[in-house]
């Protein structure tokens, strides 16, 4: 108890000798935080936004004029037989201008003056959910490319490169710059755990030589550098969801938030709180004497 | 109590800090090591308190050795050393008594035992008086005295003083040195570091002069060897 006591006490010793620092590794934490819970959260919409358009894709094989129905039964046939097609429907040529009619609504008229039915005939493939991944989707159009029977193969390739790029830029700008805040975070904590260590180093060098455990004298810093770093994710957590939420209902409806997402961003500020102050006060101890 | 046995120490560089010393301090013997700036006086303390490892030899001090103990047991071997420093060390912020329960506190000493500890210290160095002054009201020669009273709180069984009289006037370090003298008497084991050579004159005490790393002369002065010198 008497030990818990002055753990406690040499906390708040801390805290008050670089109080300055102590603030600014707090906000430190928090402004490294908020960015990064900024950036995952953004990230989770793109994914969801990638997930949803995955969903919808379907890759339409529009047939010759010349296709018979053998022809067109044996390629449903062999769509049908792989594992990752939900469906494959037959939309023929009639069934094509009905639709586009509907689409035109009142401007159907224009259709009206053509003497024969410009539309192809088409199979509509769709994926099952969970089995869609961008190559096996451009295997199969390209299995159907060559074919003499087929015009030509649809899937919406750039729109499926371009989100890509966009999810691989995101992961790779929130790596890069997530570990530089990082960095950033960690070597300001470290500074005010040095800065600590320094103002009670008289302290410190005697709690060492009369033959106090490394525990006991790391063990207030390491408690003030755990408490900046949950502060600091507590904090993050709360102005990241604040913007969010502002951002959700004046602007545009995003995902919903994954639940264990403060809690996750929070034990990133103890580990990195904990983390800072290990690396410094052990480096910073050698030193004493 | 304390035994080097063909010591080397290389300092980060790879020049050698120590270079195979050998020597030994017995309980309740005085030893004074002293030589000139960088002959390696400071890196015996540090040896000492094993703070460092010898690169060769090894170093026991109140039976443990620097190439059999366990990180964690060297607190524990800390607490029979006691250390007094030139600059003496003193909390600012804490009174005179204050800085001796310091020790037994952070040691995790119970709070009665250590108050009565505290008095019986600070009576035997004659510190009563000024218990609740804070040491920047002190003089440097009153100021030592704390640092001694902290050493010794704990009864260690050896007492490293790091150039004890540096900063003191005349009358304060004879003062200083005769406490030490004191305390050896008792039964601890001190080793004093210092430049200067005559620094125990008068007392009888081992001395070992360091040189460039290396030990120049061990001598013994005892209690007939002044008597003959006068």
């Amino acid at each position: 108890m008497d030990r818990l006591r002055r753990l406690f006490k040499e906390t708040v010793i801390g805290f008050r000798s670089s109080l300055l620092l102590s603030t600014l590794s707090i906000l430190t934490v928090t402004f490294t935080l908020f960015l990064l819970g900024l950036f995952y959260l953004f990230y989770v919409n793109v994914n969801q936004i990638a997930l949803e358009m995955d969903r919808r894709v379907q890759l339409v094989i529009y047939l010759a004029d010349g296709a018979t129905v053998e022809e067109v039964e044996r390629m449903r046939v062999g769509l049908f037989q792989r594992p990752e097609v939900k469906s494959a429907r037959y939309i023929s040529k009639q069934e094509a201008l009905e639709r586009f009619r509907e689409e035109l609504g009142e401007d159907s008229s224009i259709l009206e003056g053509l003497g024969l039915n410009p539309l192809p005939a088409s199979i509509e493939v769709d994926f099952k959910e969970g089995h869609f991944d961008q190559g096996t989707i451009r295997e199969i159009a390209g299995s159907f490319e060559e074919n003499e029977h087929v015009e030509s193969v649809e899937f919406g390739a750039t729109w499926l490169d371009r989100l890509q790029l966009i999810k691989t830029l995101i992961a790779a700008i929130g790596t890069a710059g997530g570990g530089l805040l990082l960095a950033v975070a960690l070597v300001i904590i470290g500074s005010a755990i040095r800065m600590s260590v320094f103002t009670r180093k008289t302290e410190l060098l005697v709690m060492k030589m009369v033959g106090c455990a490394d525990w006991t004298i790391k063990g207030p810093f390491l408690m003030e550098g755990l408490i900046e770093g949950t502060i600091g994710g507590i904090l993050a957590s709360l102005l990241s969801l604040a913007v969010y939420h502002l951002v959700d209902s004046r602007l545009i409806g995003l995902a919903l938030v994954p639940l264990y997402y403060p809690l996750a961003l929070t034990l990133v500020g103890v580990v990195l709180g904990a983390g800072g102050t290990y690396l410094s006060v052990t480096g910073q101890l050698r030193k004493l004497w | 109590m304390i035994a080097f046995h063909e010591v080397s120490k290389r300092l980060p560089g790879g020049r050698f800090d120590l270079r195979n010393i050998t020597f030994e301090a017995s309980k309740g013997e005085l030893t004074l090591i002293t030589g000139p700036s960088g002959s390696g006086k400071s890196t015996i303390l540090r040896l000492i308190m094993m703070e460092d490892r010898p690169d060769r030899g090894k170093v026991v001090i109140a039976g443990s050795s620097s190439d059999t103990i366990r990180r964690r047991e060297i607190p524990v071997l800390r607490r029979k050393i006691g250390m007094v420093f030139q600059d003496f060390k003193l909390l600012q912020e804490r009174t005179v008594a204050e800085n001796l329960s310091f020790v037994l506190e952070v040691t995790g000493d119970r709070k009665i035992r250590a108050r009565s500890r505290v008095m019986k210290v600070m009576t035997d160095l004659g510190l009563l008086p000024m218990q609740d002054a804070y040491p920047e009201e002190l003089s440097g020669g009153e100021q030592q005295k704390v640092a001694i009273g902290r050493a010794i709180i704990n009864s260690p069984l050896i007492l490293l003083a790091d150039e004890p009289t540096g900063n003191l006037d005349a009358d304060s370090a004879a003062e200083i040195l005769r406490l030490l003298k004191e305390i050896g008497m008792l039964g601890t084991t001190v080793v004093l570091v210092s430049h200067r050579q005559d620094l125990l004159k008068g007392i009888p005490h081992q001395r070992i002069e360091l040189r460039a790393g290396g030990i120049q002369q061990i001598s013994r002065q005892s209690i007939q060897d002044m008597t003959t010198h006068g």
